[in-house]
């Protein structure tokens, strides 16, 4: 390291702090002796010092302690004013212990006695040898400093984050990234709990999941959550938290995280894309099963019933009457199955969507005396009288649909009603909506089917559907249509005095009201021509 | 001289009803074929005063037998009738809209089918012959 001392040549350059040119002249005698090759000035005064170190390169400086008007340990003192490491030897006579060990305090390379000359040539080399150790040093320092600056940066800049937590998952250290990532400062959360903001129904497993982690050493262990931003959003994180409490450089759970919350949301996309996809595959599957199922069990019901049909009617052969009560009952079944298929294929595809109400304007009183009148021969023949009480409300609806409805709900009260007895339809207007009201005399239903009666196959009597022929899907299509046009229905009973059957339709929106009033104009005029 | 009607219809049961039914009850002349491609010759040939058709046969169904029907100029006068499982409002609509003359639906009572094609056809009830029946 020595031969560093100069770059442009080997020679020692010295800087000699003398007023006495007899004793400059034996210290470079002394030097030659040993061999050293140097060049020499020598300087007596203050200015000449000072300006001689301003311009010049000098790899020692040999000095007096005692100088007229100042001292060699003055001369030291500007020297480390300057900031300038060159290594400085006193040469002097006589000086106290004391000051030379405060001189030695202060820094200077050495001190060398006038009458032991022979000493300076070894004070030399040592003092160039502790410059260049010095120099090494400060090199190391400089490149430690740079590689921890680099480090920071990395930290600083990584997308990443970077937490430092206790085995209790307090916060040691986070790393600025978390500002970005999560916009807390990086001080701010020293000290808390880590897991404290973590989303509530990813507590318990990001808790099991730390525990883990800490319980043994050199453990990692990944791990997806959501984490509360400052700014009160939820982020997705994904964390790889590795056990370094016994690492003596880190003593912590070091956990890394990342933002994922773009990539979860683009995965929850992908996940929606795939119900929605498998959702219509599978109405396309229900579609085309409904489709064959229409046609291949009604093409041999056709053949059955029309078979059945020629059977009964006598015409092709005189059969005993036990055969044709036989061929009744064929014909009654055949008829009740052709219904049920009807039936369960007009409920999975209204509820489906798959029918769109086809709504206009209709007149709730004309739909009414429609219905009662289809019906007034099921009621006679039953012995049941109908009456309908005249109403006038416009309605925006599916005119053949609401005529299911009220056909199903007028045919249901006239099935279940004794000889004698009426059955009433009326309706009235009732907070924006109109509500229609099937009233029957008849045996009523039990408070705790009311409830259900609206569902599939809910008959009050399992028997129900073989003596009444229903299918007991009738009610659960009433009440999919007046979903379908937003409105409900339901039914309240008295056991023993009857039943009532309600559905409400909202009334026409104000945009709606004006087209009803034309439909109502046309509908008077088209009536008076 | 009593009425001539084509039957098209893949399933021989159903052929074979609705022909005794129609004999039985109305006293017409029945023909059938099992494919639209049969009843496109048959009706060309022999052109009868009406088709029923069936909607749903597989390699032609009856939406495209009909169609031919009504370019060959020889059956394109012959009225149709669809007879469909397909009993959808809308279904019945698309039917109507080809220019079918009635949509029928399956299953059919067969004491009110000839009923209801006359009606549909404008030809005289009184050919009918009225048999007391359930309905």
């Amino acid at each position: 390291m020595i031969e560093e001392r100069s770059e442009s040549q080997d020679r020692l350059n010295i800087l000699l702090l003398e007023n006495d040119p007899a004793d400059a002249e034996l210290c470079l005698h002394e030097l030659r002796r040993s061999g050293f090759d140097f060049r020499s000035e020598l300087v007596q005064g203050q200015e000449e010092f000072c300006a001689k170190i301003e311009s010049g390169n000098y790899d020692v400086i040999l000095a007096d302690y005692n100088l007229p008007g100042w001292s060699g340990a003055e001369a030291f003192e500007w020297l480390q004013g300057r900031n300038r490491d060159i290594p400085f030897i006193l040469v002097t006579g006589a000086i106290g212990d004391e000051i030379a060990v405060e001189c030695i305090k202060r820094g200077i390379s050495d001190y060398v006695l006038k009458d032991r000359l022979a000493r300076l040539p070894m004070a030399i080399r040592r003092a160039l040898q502790e410059k260049a150790l010095r120099e090494e040093r400060a090199q190391a320092e400089r490149m430690l400093w740079e590689r921890e600056r680099r480090f920071h940066a990395l930290m600083e800049h990584s997308a990443d984050g970077i937490a430092l937590l206790s085995a209790e998952g307090r916060i040691l250290f986070t790393s600025h990234s978390e500002n970005r990532i999560l916009g807390y400062t990086a001080q701010e959360r020293l000290g808390e709990n880590a897991l404290k903001l973590i989303h509530p129904d990813d507590q318990r497993r990001a808790g099991a999941i730390f525990r883990e982690v800490a319980r043994k050493d050199r453990n990692s262990v990944m791990v997806h959550l959501r984490y509360l931003a400052r700014d009160g959003s939820w982020k997705w994180l994904e964390c790889i938290a590795t056990n370094l409490l016994n690492e003596p450089t880190v003593q912590g759970i070091v956990v890394n995280y990342r933002d994922i919350s773009e990539r979860k949301r683009a995965e929850e996309e992908i996940r929606r894309l795939n119900e929605e996809l498998e959702r219509r595959a599978l109405e396309r599957m229900k579609d085309e099963f409904v489709s064959v199922v229409s046609h291949e069990l009604r093409t041999p019901l056709t053949a059955i019933r029309g078979a059945l049909g020629l059977l009964a009617t006598g015409k092709l052969c005189q059969p005993t009457q036990t055969c044709q009560r036989m061929v009744a009952v064929g014909v009654a079944n055949a008829d009740r199955l052709v219904r049920l298929v009807n039936d369960i294929l007009d409920l999975e595809r209204i509820q489906a969507g798959a029918i769109p109400m086809q709504k206009k304007v209709c007149q709730a009183g004309e739909l009414m005396r429609q219905a009662a009148d289809l019906m007034q021969v099921t009621a006679e023949s039953h012995g049941v009288t109908l009456t309908v009480a005249p109403y006038s409300a416009s309605l925006w609806a599916d005119p053949d649909r609401i005529m299911q409805v009220l056909i199903n709900l007028l045919n249901n009260a006239i099935k279940f009603s004794p000889p004698g007895s009426t059955v009433a339809l009326r309706a009235e207007r009732i907070d924006h909506e109109i509500r229609f009201e099937v009233k029957d005399e008849g045996r009523g239903i039990p408070a705790e089917s009311l409830s259900r009666i609206f569902e599939r196959f809910q008959q009050v009597d399992a028997s129900d559907s073989r003596e009444k022929g229903g299918t007991g899907l009738g009610l659960a299509i009433c009440r999919s249509i007046v979903a379908q046009h937003g409105g409900r229905i339901w039914a309240e009973s008295v056991l023993g005095r009857g039943s009532t059957f309600f559905f409400q339709l909202p009334e026409p929106g104000a945009e709606l009201q004006d087209a009803c009033k034309k439909g109502n104009e046309s509908a008077t005029q088209n009536s008076g021509h | 001289m009593p009425r001539r009607i084509l039957v098209i219809d893949d399933e021989e049961a159903i052929r074979e009803v609705t022909q005794v039914t129609l004999e039985t009850f109305a006293g017409w002349i029945i023909t059938t074929a099992s494919s639209g491609r049969e009843g496109i010759a048959r009706a060309a040939q022999d052109p009868p005063d009406a088709i029923l058709l069936d909607v749903m046969m597989p390699d032609m169904d009856g939406p495209s037998t009909f169609k031919e029907l009504c370019q060959n100029p020889a059956t394109r006068h012959i009225p149709v009738l669809f007879l469909t499982a397909k009993v959808q409002a809308a279904d019945i609509e698309a039917f109507r809209n080809l220019g079918a003359k009635a949509v029928i639906a399956k299953p059919f009572d067969p004491m009110s089918l000839a009923h209801d094609v006359s009606k549909v056809l404008g030809w005289e009830p009184e050919a009918i012959q009225q048999v007391g029946g359930r309905r």
